[in-house]
């Protein structure tokens, strides 16, 4: 018995579509480790390049925190009258641990849904890195848009580049996403990938209400046809009773 | 087969032919077209420089960004400072204040570093002072090699050792020696940095008291002194420091043993004849000639090692010195008979005491003599061990026979004065009367070439060249006198530091460099990637003197001022381009003291402190808390503001200190 066969005898249920199964069930956990590890990594990183900075300044966000050259930014920030980038998105960052945490639990939560409610576990990881950006954006705005009137440079209120190459005064910026943003697609692409795997699963399992990835013990043949009708295999209980009867 | 052969013979001839014209075009090419280094070639003949000076210049240009291999620590003479130098671009890149007060880097006006310069155990004639001579630095070392840690650099006029932190290269402490007012031999480190050797030059009555001359030989002494140095802890341990008493000659420069002579000093002395000077009307002989009649000298050599042990077992006896401070002394007496203390004669007048980088020799540079004389640590150890002595001095040091110590004396010019060393095994000693280099061998005791330098070479340095692996490429001479090298800027000339390039088989003068800022003595040479300084401190909230977060630290937003009877506290911090507070109200009497820290952590980005009237400015690097504390006893308003150019509304970054008049 090979590593597969080992695997597939931690999955309980009928031997039906057993490497589509473990593929199904191999994804959704990669899912989640991908969406909790993308906490550890930056989502969006941004580089201003200036003659005074050789090597840029460099600010990476991630979703609990900055980190790099924040204060040195917020120095120069303070000048056209911008607040200070701690300032930005703290509820977000508040939650984000725990937002992490049901996220990733959602791809693992998918392999017991039914049939119908499914879905409802793969569009939040959908939707998580659009919710990233919008956000983002949200900030991006406020803070290009909110400056103190008082400030000492004055300058048109803008909305920084969330990517690629932006200008602000003199200074060149250049936006991208980071490796957590990346991972989080990812665990998305998996979990959606499971979720369309399944569906073949899912037909394949004689329980079709029940549909999870592991769809419940077939009843062996012949057995008691009161299995059979609680498994929902009500033909084949049908034929075992007029079995008996004949 | 015969065919095949022979197409291919033809075949590969036509290759070469054709490979010939290829080769051939490139090369006519090369001469014929205008290359890209014509235009050099151009200017190398408008100037006149010949091949030589065009391949000098190609030695030590560096383009912009590029960075030195070595970095030279040169002491600043009488400015009191050490000069960082790149090698071999020659640039300078700091001064490092030491024992003089230095408004760029708020040495002497940030109330921590005005304590610094006071001294840790210094008498109040001592504390006050606002110069020094500084003579020989040396970096702190590891198993005989420089490890970049810590810089020493003596005071010959004082007799004061001051220790810099090489993180941020700063000043950290200065120590003032109990016993004297002088040294010359200062600073020398023992392999491991475990002591910091400080002998004095001029000899007086022990601890600083008074005696007249003609009681020279009895009350008068010497002093080698060796300094407890606590790694860890970045300072000089006087309590943990002791001193060997010496005979009132005059001692001068030392160099710790190593690898093999590892636990000895060697110490220079002249003025063994003690002769104490011709007071006016004397038939006395002036100390020029009074001290150079003996044509010996002696070499003190001391066993530090054998030192440590009879301290630890209580042999040493507490000298109450200069100011009260005390230091435990062996006396001279106790010295002779451990053996702690043995000479040997050396040429009169001896100047550099240098040993090998393998610690086997010892080499000598006399004065007016003509020779190298090199001692083998073997033969003085072998002599030491069977007690052969040639006799004793007035005092009962023993004394080896000269033929008995020495090992060789090689002819390298008159007046030799400090040798340094290479990787291929060559010694170079700098040869004052005759301004040259002279370059010799070791162990073949051959002189091999002799370089002329402009002019009066003092001291000499090569890379890493007194460690026990020096790296050879470079030496610097460490002319006296500059005469006709540069543009003259009246009476007062610059020194003249001049770059050799020793890579090759014959030694070539690339570069020579003014110093105008007092004039230098020893310089060292380290490999640059040895060194690790921080660019800005560790932490917002630093004390550079404990060299830990300082509880006066002042986060942005937390800004204060406290009232405390007559004194007002002001937690400040400064960022670009403000100071919060920025306005100050004190009344007349009150004694302000100032917090300010720089919450910066961007490279560069250090501020001033400039207070109009008040004799105060400081400058507090990204991380640093500054210091400020006086009494504001002239009412008035005093404008402050930051005195680095760190930004574009730098202007703007200013404030007033108000002083209320009191009310009568």
């Amino acid at each position: 018995m090979g590593v597969l066969g080992k695997i597939e005898n931690l999955i309980p249920g009928p031997m039906i579509q057993r490497n589509r199964r473990i593929l199904v069930t191999l994804f959704a956990i990669l899912s989640a480790v991908f969406i909790l590890s993308s906490y550890f990594f930056p989502y969006w990183k941004f580089t201003l390049i200036a003659p005074q900075y050789p090597q840029g300044l460099r600010v990476q966000v991630y979703l609990s925190k900055l980190k790099g050259d924040v204060s040195e930014l917020d120095i120069l920030n303070h000048y056209i009258g911008m607040k200070k980038m701690e300032e930005a998105a703290q509820f977000e960052r508040k939650i984000a641990l725990f937002g992490i945490i049901v996220l990733s639990l959602f791809s693992l939560f998918f392999l017991f849904s039914g049939r119908k409610g499914a879905i409802f576990f793969v569009l939040p990881s959908l939707a998580f890195p659009l919710i990233f950006i919008g956000d983002l954006f949200f900030w991006m705005y406020r803070f290009g848009h909110e400056l103190d009137p008082n400030a000492p440079i004055k300058i048109t209120p803008f909305t920084p580049k969330i990517l690629g190459e932006g200008i602000v005064a003199q200074f060149k910026t250049y936006a991208t996403f980071g490796l957590g943003f990346y991972l989080a697609i990812l665990g998305f692409i998996f979990v959606f990938l499971a979720f369309v795997l399944r569906i073949g699963v899912c037909n394949a399992c004689p329980v079709k209400e029940k549909c999870s990835v592991f769809c419940p013990n077939l009843p062996k043949w012949p057995g008691k046809p009161e299995e059979f009708e609680r498994a929902g295999m009500k033909e084949k209980a049908l034929i075992l009773r007029q079995q008996k009867v004949n | 087969m015969v065919k095949i052969k022979k197409v291919s013979k033809v075949l590969g001839g036509i290759g070469l032919f054709i490979a010939g014209l290829f080769i051939g075009s490139l090369i006519l090419g090369n001469i014929t077209a205008q290359g890209p280094y014509d235009r050099a070639l151009e200017i190398a003949k408008a100037r006149q420089l010949n091949p030589d000076a065009v391949e000098n210049a190609l030695k030590t240009y560096h383009p912009t960004g590029v960075l030195d291999e070595y970095i030279m620590f040169s002491s600043g003479g009488h400015s009191g400072q050490v000069i960082v130098i790149g090698i071999p671009s020659m640039r300078i890149l700091k001064y490092i204040a030491v024992f003089t007060p230095e408004p760029w880097q708020g040495y002497g006006f940030d109330a921590e570093n005005k304590k610094v310069l006071q001294g840790t155990n210094c008498d109040p004639l001592r504390a006050k002072l606002t110069w020094a001579d500084t003579h020989h630095p040396a970096i702190s070392e590891t198993n005989g090699d420089y490890d970049g840690q810590f810089l020493f650099i003596g005071d010959k006029a004082n007799a004061r050792i001051a220790v810099i932190d090489l993180r941020d290269f700063e000043t950290k402490q200065i120590v003032c020696n109990p016993l004297g007012y002088s040294n010359h031999g200062a600073a020398f480190v023992t392999p491991n940095s475990e002591y910091i050797i400080e002998p004095s030059q001029y000899a007086v009555p022990q601890g600083g008291a008074y005696a007249p001359l003609s009681e020279y030989e009895k009350k008068y002494r010497g002093f080698i002194t060796f300094w407890y140095f606590d790694r860890k802890a970045g300072r000089i341990i006087p309590e943990k420091s002791f001193a060997v008493e010496a005979p009132p000659y005059w001692q001068d420069l030392c160099d710790a043993g190593k690898l093999e002579s590892y636990g000895f000093a060697f110490c220079n002395s002249f003025n063994s004849e003690m002769a104490t000077g011709k007071p006016l009307g004397s038939p006395n002989p002036l100390f020029e000639v009074g001290a150079s009649q003996n044509d010996m000298d002696y070499l003190h050599i001391v066993n530090w090692k054998k030192a440590e042990e009879i301290v630890a077992k209580g042999g040493a006896k507490e000298v109450v010195g200069i100011g009260g401070f005390k230091i435990k002394v062996i006396p001279l007496d106790v010295a002779a008979k451990e053996r702690i203390l043995v000479f040997t004669p050396e040429p009169k007048s001896p100047h550099g005491v240098d040993v090998s980088p393998d610690g086997k020799w010892i080499v000598v540079g006399g004065k007016l003599d003509t020779h190298a004389t090199v001692y083998s640590i073997q033969k003085i150890k072998d002599a030491i061990e069977k007690g052969k002595f040639e006799g004793k001095d007035k005092f009962g040091v023993p004394i080896i026979a000269f033929k008995d110590s020495v090992e060789a004396q090689v002819p390298i010019g008159l007046g030799p004065l400090h040798t340094v060393f290479d990787n291929k095994g060559f010694a170079y000693t700098s040869v004052f009367i005759e301004s040259v280099v002279a370059k010799w061998k070791v162990g073949e005791w051959k002189l091999y070439e002799k370089l002329p330098v402009h002019y009066n070479i003092g001291h000499i340095a090569a890379a890493e060249g007194d460690t026990v692996s020096p790296d050879g490429k470079w030496v610097v001479a460490l002319n006296k006198w500059a005469i006709d090298r540069f543009s003259p800027v009246g009476p007062l000339h610059p020194q003249n530091f001049q770059l050799i390039d020793i890579s090759g088989d014959k030694m070539k003068l690339v570069y020579d460099m003014p110093i105008p800022l007092g004039e230098p003595h020893y310089a060292q040479i380290i490999k640059a990637d040895k060194l690790k300084p921080w660019t800005v401190y560790p932490e917002v909230g630093w004390d550079p003197i404990k060299q830990a977060k300082s509880p006066y630290a002042t986060a942005l937003g937390k800004e204060r001022i406290e009232r405390k009877g007559k004194t007002v506290y002001v937690y400040a911090t400064a960022i670009r381009s403000h100071f919060t507070p920025e306005i100050i109200e004190v009344e007349e009497g009150d004694k302000v003291v100032m917090y300010i820290t720089n919450v910066e952590r961007a490279r560069d980005a250090t501020h001033g402190f400039a207070l109009g009237g008040y004799n105060i400015n400081l400058s507090i690097e990204p991380g640093e808390v500054g210091f400020v504390e006086f009494v504001a006893d002239k009412p008035g308003v005093f404008p402050f503001y930051c005195s680095e150019f760190c930004s574009a509304l730098h202007l703007e970054m200013a404030g007033y200190l108000i002083v209320k008049p009191k009310k009568k």
